[in-house]
């Protein structure tokens, strides 16, 4: 517990993460609002739509999370970097990163459910055609199992990288409009199961992709990514020199 | 000793900057990434029969914006900056000396990129050159402004890949930073230049 309360302390102490927070609850309601706007019909996925882009915050903490212990305060505070201290101060690495992987998942967590509630309770307010009940609480589970795998996922490629650039761009990029992935179930359909896109359908009922999956088949299929990709991060942190 | 005319003063200050952005093994890194990112879709684009130039207005920006960021903000990471200045005191010589150099090395990179599109998809447009370094020239004011990568990184990228696309449709995205109007697009890169030059000019390093 006092690890994991040590990850978030340092974790709250990022501007990036705050950025992130506020990225993560103000983006999908306002895009609730421009959607209700138009004049087209949403049908079943109203609301659900507009969280997909607040998952750039679960990216972001994903990120910075791991990365922040790399950068290097520069050379007038010795080259010192802020991984030195955390595993001077918790010498076992596993446990470290398991603090850190809690961490991240209990702020993301936090942030899935005040974004779901702010973001259904603007599209309920601003489109009279859609209502939102208890039946959708199955999918706001869906929404943060999304964003806190995300998450996970982020931040095992970043364990690998060690430094925020490469995950961060690869990821948000990824998740725009037209996605990277999307792009690629047009070269094969196995593309769908894709981390991103077989992670879609554990809140969207109507993804536009080539094969159609279960909810929990595509949060199942996420979560064997996530422990592929986390597994390798945490493997080549294990092994490697700070 | 003689004194260094200022025309000598700011080729060599730029020929500093351009040796600094050429060996720099992260912007060698992202350069190479572009091609393979770029290349790799084409491939997909061509594949599903659509437009294999619809890459370059893609995700081949988000290229441009690492690279334009990443020759700023790589000078503030472990104090680079303070050296740099003491060579070159004077800040606007400092600052247009890198432009310049980016300019160099973004142009080429540009073009390329372009010729890869063409080579693989078959149809070139040669448009992209600008747009694509006029990204690249916005991403490397905000970086000059925001000096740390990760804020202004996030920013950017969440306009250019989700705000963006959302406005896309009103009648004002095309005198947006993303839109395709050139005029607006040189307003927007001249703008942001500036506001980032007179921050550079007036600012503690």
């Amino acid at each position: 517990m006092k690890l994991i309360h040590a990850e978030l302390i340092k974790l709250a102490s990022l501007l990036s993460a705050w950025i992130a927070a506020g990225l993560a609850t103000i983006l999908p309601a306002a895009v609730a609002v421009l959607n209700s706007r138009s004049q087209v019909s949403r049908g079943i996925d109203a609301g659900f739509q507009d969280l997909a882009p607040g998952v750039i915050g679960a990216i972001v903490i994903g990120v910075v999370a791991v990365s922040s212990e790399y950068l290097v305060e520069g050379a007038e505070s010795g080259g010192g970097r802020q991984i030195t201290t955390s595993l001077t101060a918790v010498a076992s690495r596993s446990r470290f990163l398991l603090a850190k992987a809690a961490a991240v998942a209990v702020t993301v967590a936090l942030l899935a459910l005040l974004s779901s509630a702010i973001t259904l309770t603007t599209t309920s307010l601003t489109d009279e055609t859609v209502s939102v009940g208890t039946a959708d609480l199955p999918r706001v589970a869906g929404v943060t199992a999304y964003w806190i795998l995300t998450a996970l996922l982020a931040s095992g490629i970043t364990l690998v990288t060690r430094s925020g650039i490469v995950p961060l761009t690869f990821c948000i990029v990824n998740m725009s409009v037209v996605s990277v992935s999307f792009l690629l179930t047009k070269l094969t359909s196995w593309a769908n199961y894709l981390p991103d896109l077989a992670g879609m359908h554990l809140f969207l009922r109507d993804v536009h992709g080539s094969v159609d999956i279960a909810p929990l088949t595509g949060g199942l299929v996420m979560g064997l990514w996530v422990v592929v990709v986390a597994g390798i991060g945490f493997i080549v942190f294990r092994r490697r020199d700070a | 000793m003689r004194q260094r005319s200022d025309i000598r003063v700011l080729t060599d200050a730029f020929r500093a900057e351009l040796l600094k952005l050429v060996t720099l093994p992260a912007i060698q890194y992202t350069v190479l990434g572009i091609w393979a990112v770029t290349a790799l879709i084409t491939v997909a684009l061509v594949n599903a029969g659509q437009d294999n130039t619809d890459v370059l207005s893609g995700p081949v920006p988000a290229g441009f914006v690492v690279l334009g960021l990443l020759s700023m903000t790589s000078e503030y990471q472990g104090g680079q900056i303070r050296t740099t200045l003491v060579a070159v005191p004077r800040r606007i010589t400092a600052y247009v000396a890198r432009l310049v150099a980016i300019v160099v090395v973004t142009g080429p990179v540009a073009g390329a990129t372009v010729a890869v599109n063409a080579l693989v998809g078959g149809r070139a447009d040669g448009r992209a050159i600008g747009y694509l370094t006029a990204t690249a020239l916005i991403a490397q004011a905000v970086g000059a402004l925001l000096r740390r990568t990760v804020p202004a990184l996030v920013g950017l990228l969440t306009y250019y890949f989700v705000i963006g696309p959302l406005v896309r449709d009103r009648s004002f995205a095309e005198y947006l930073p993303d839109g395709t109007n050139w005029l607006a697009l040189s307003v927007w890169a001249a703008g942001i230049t500036a506001l980032a030059l007179a921050a550079f000019h007036t600012r503690d390093a």
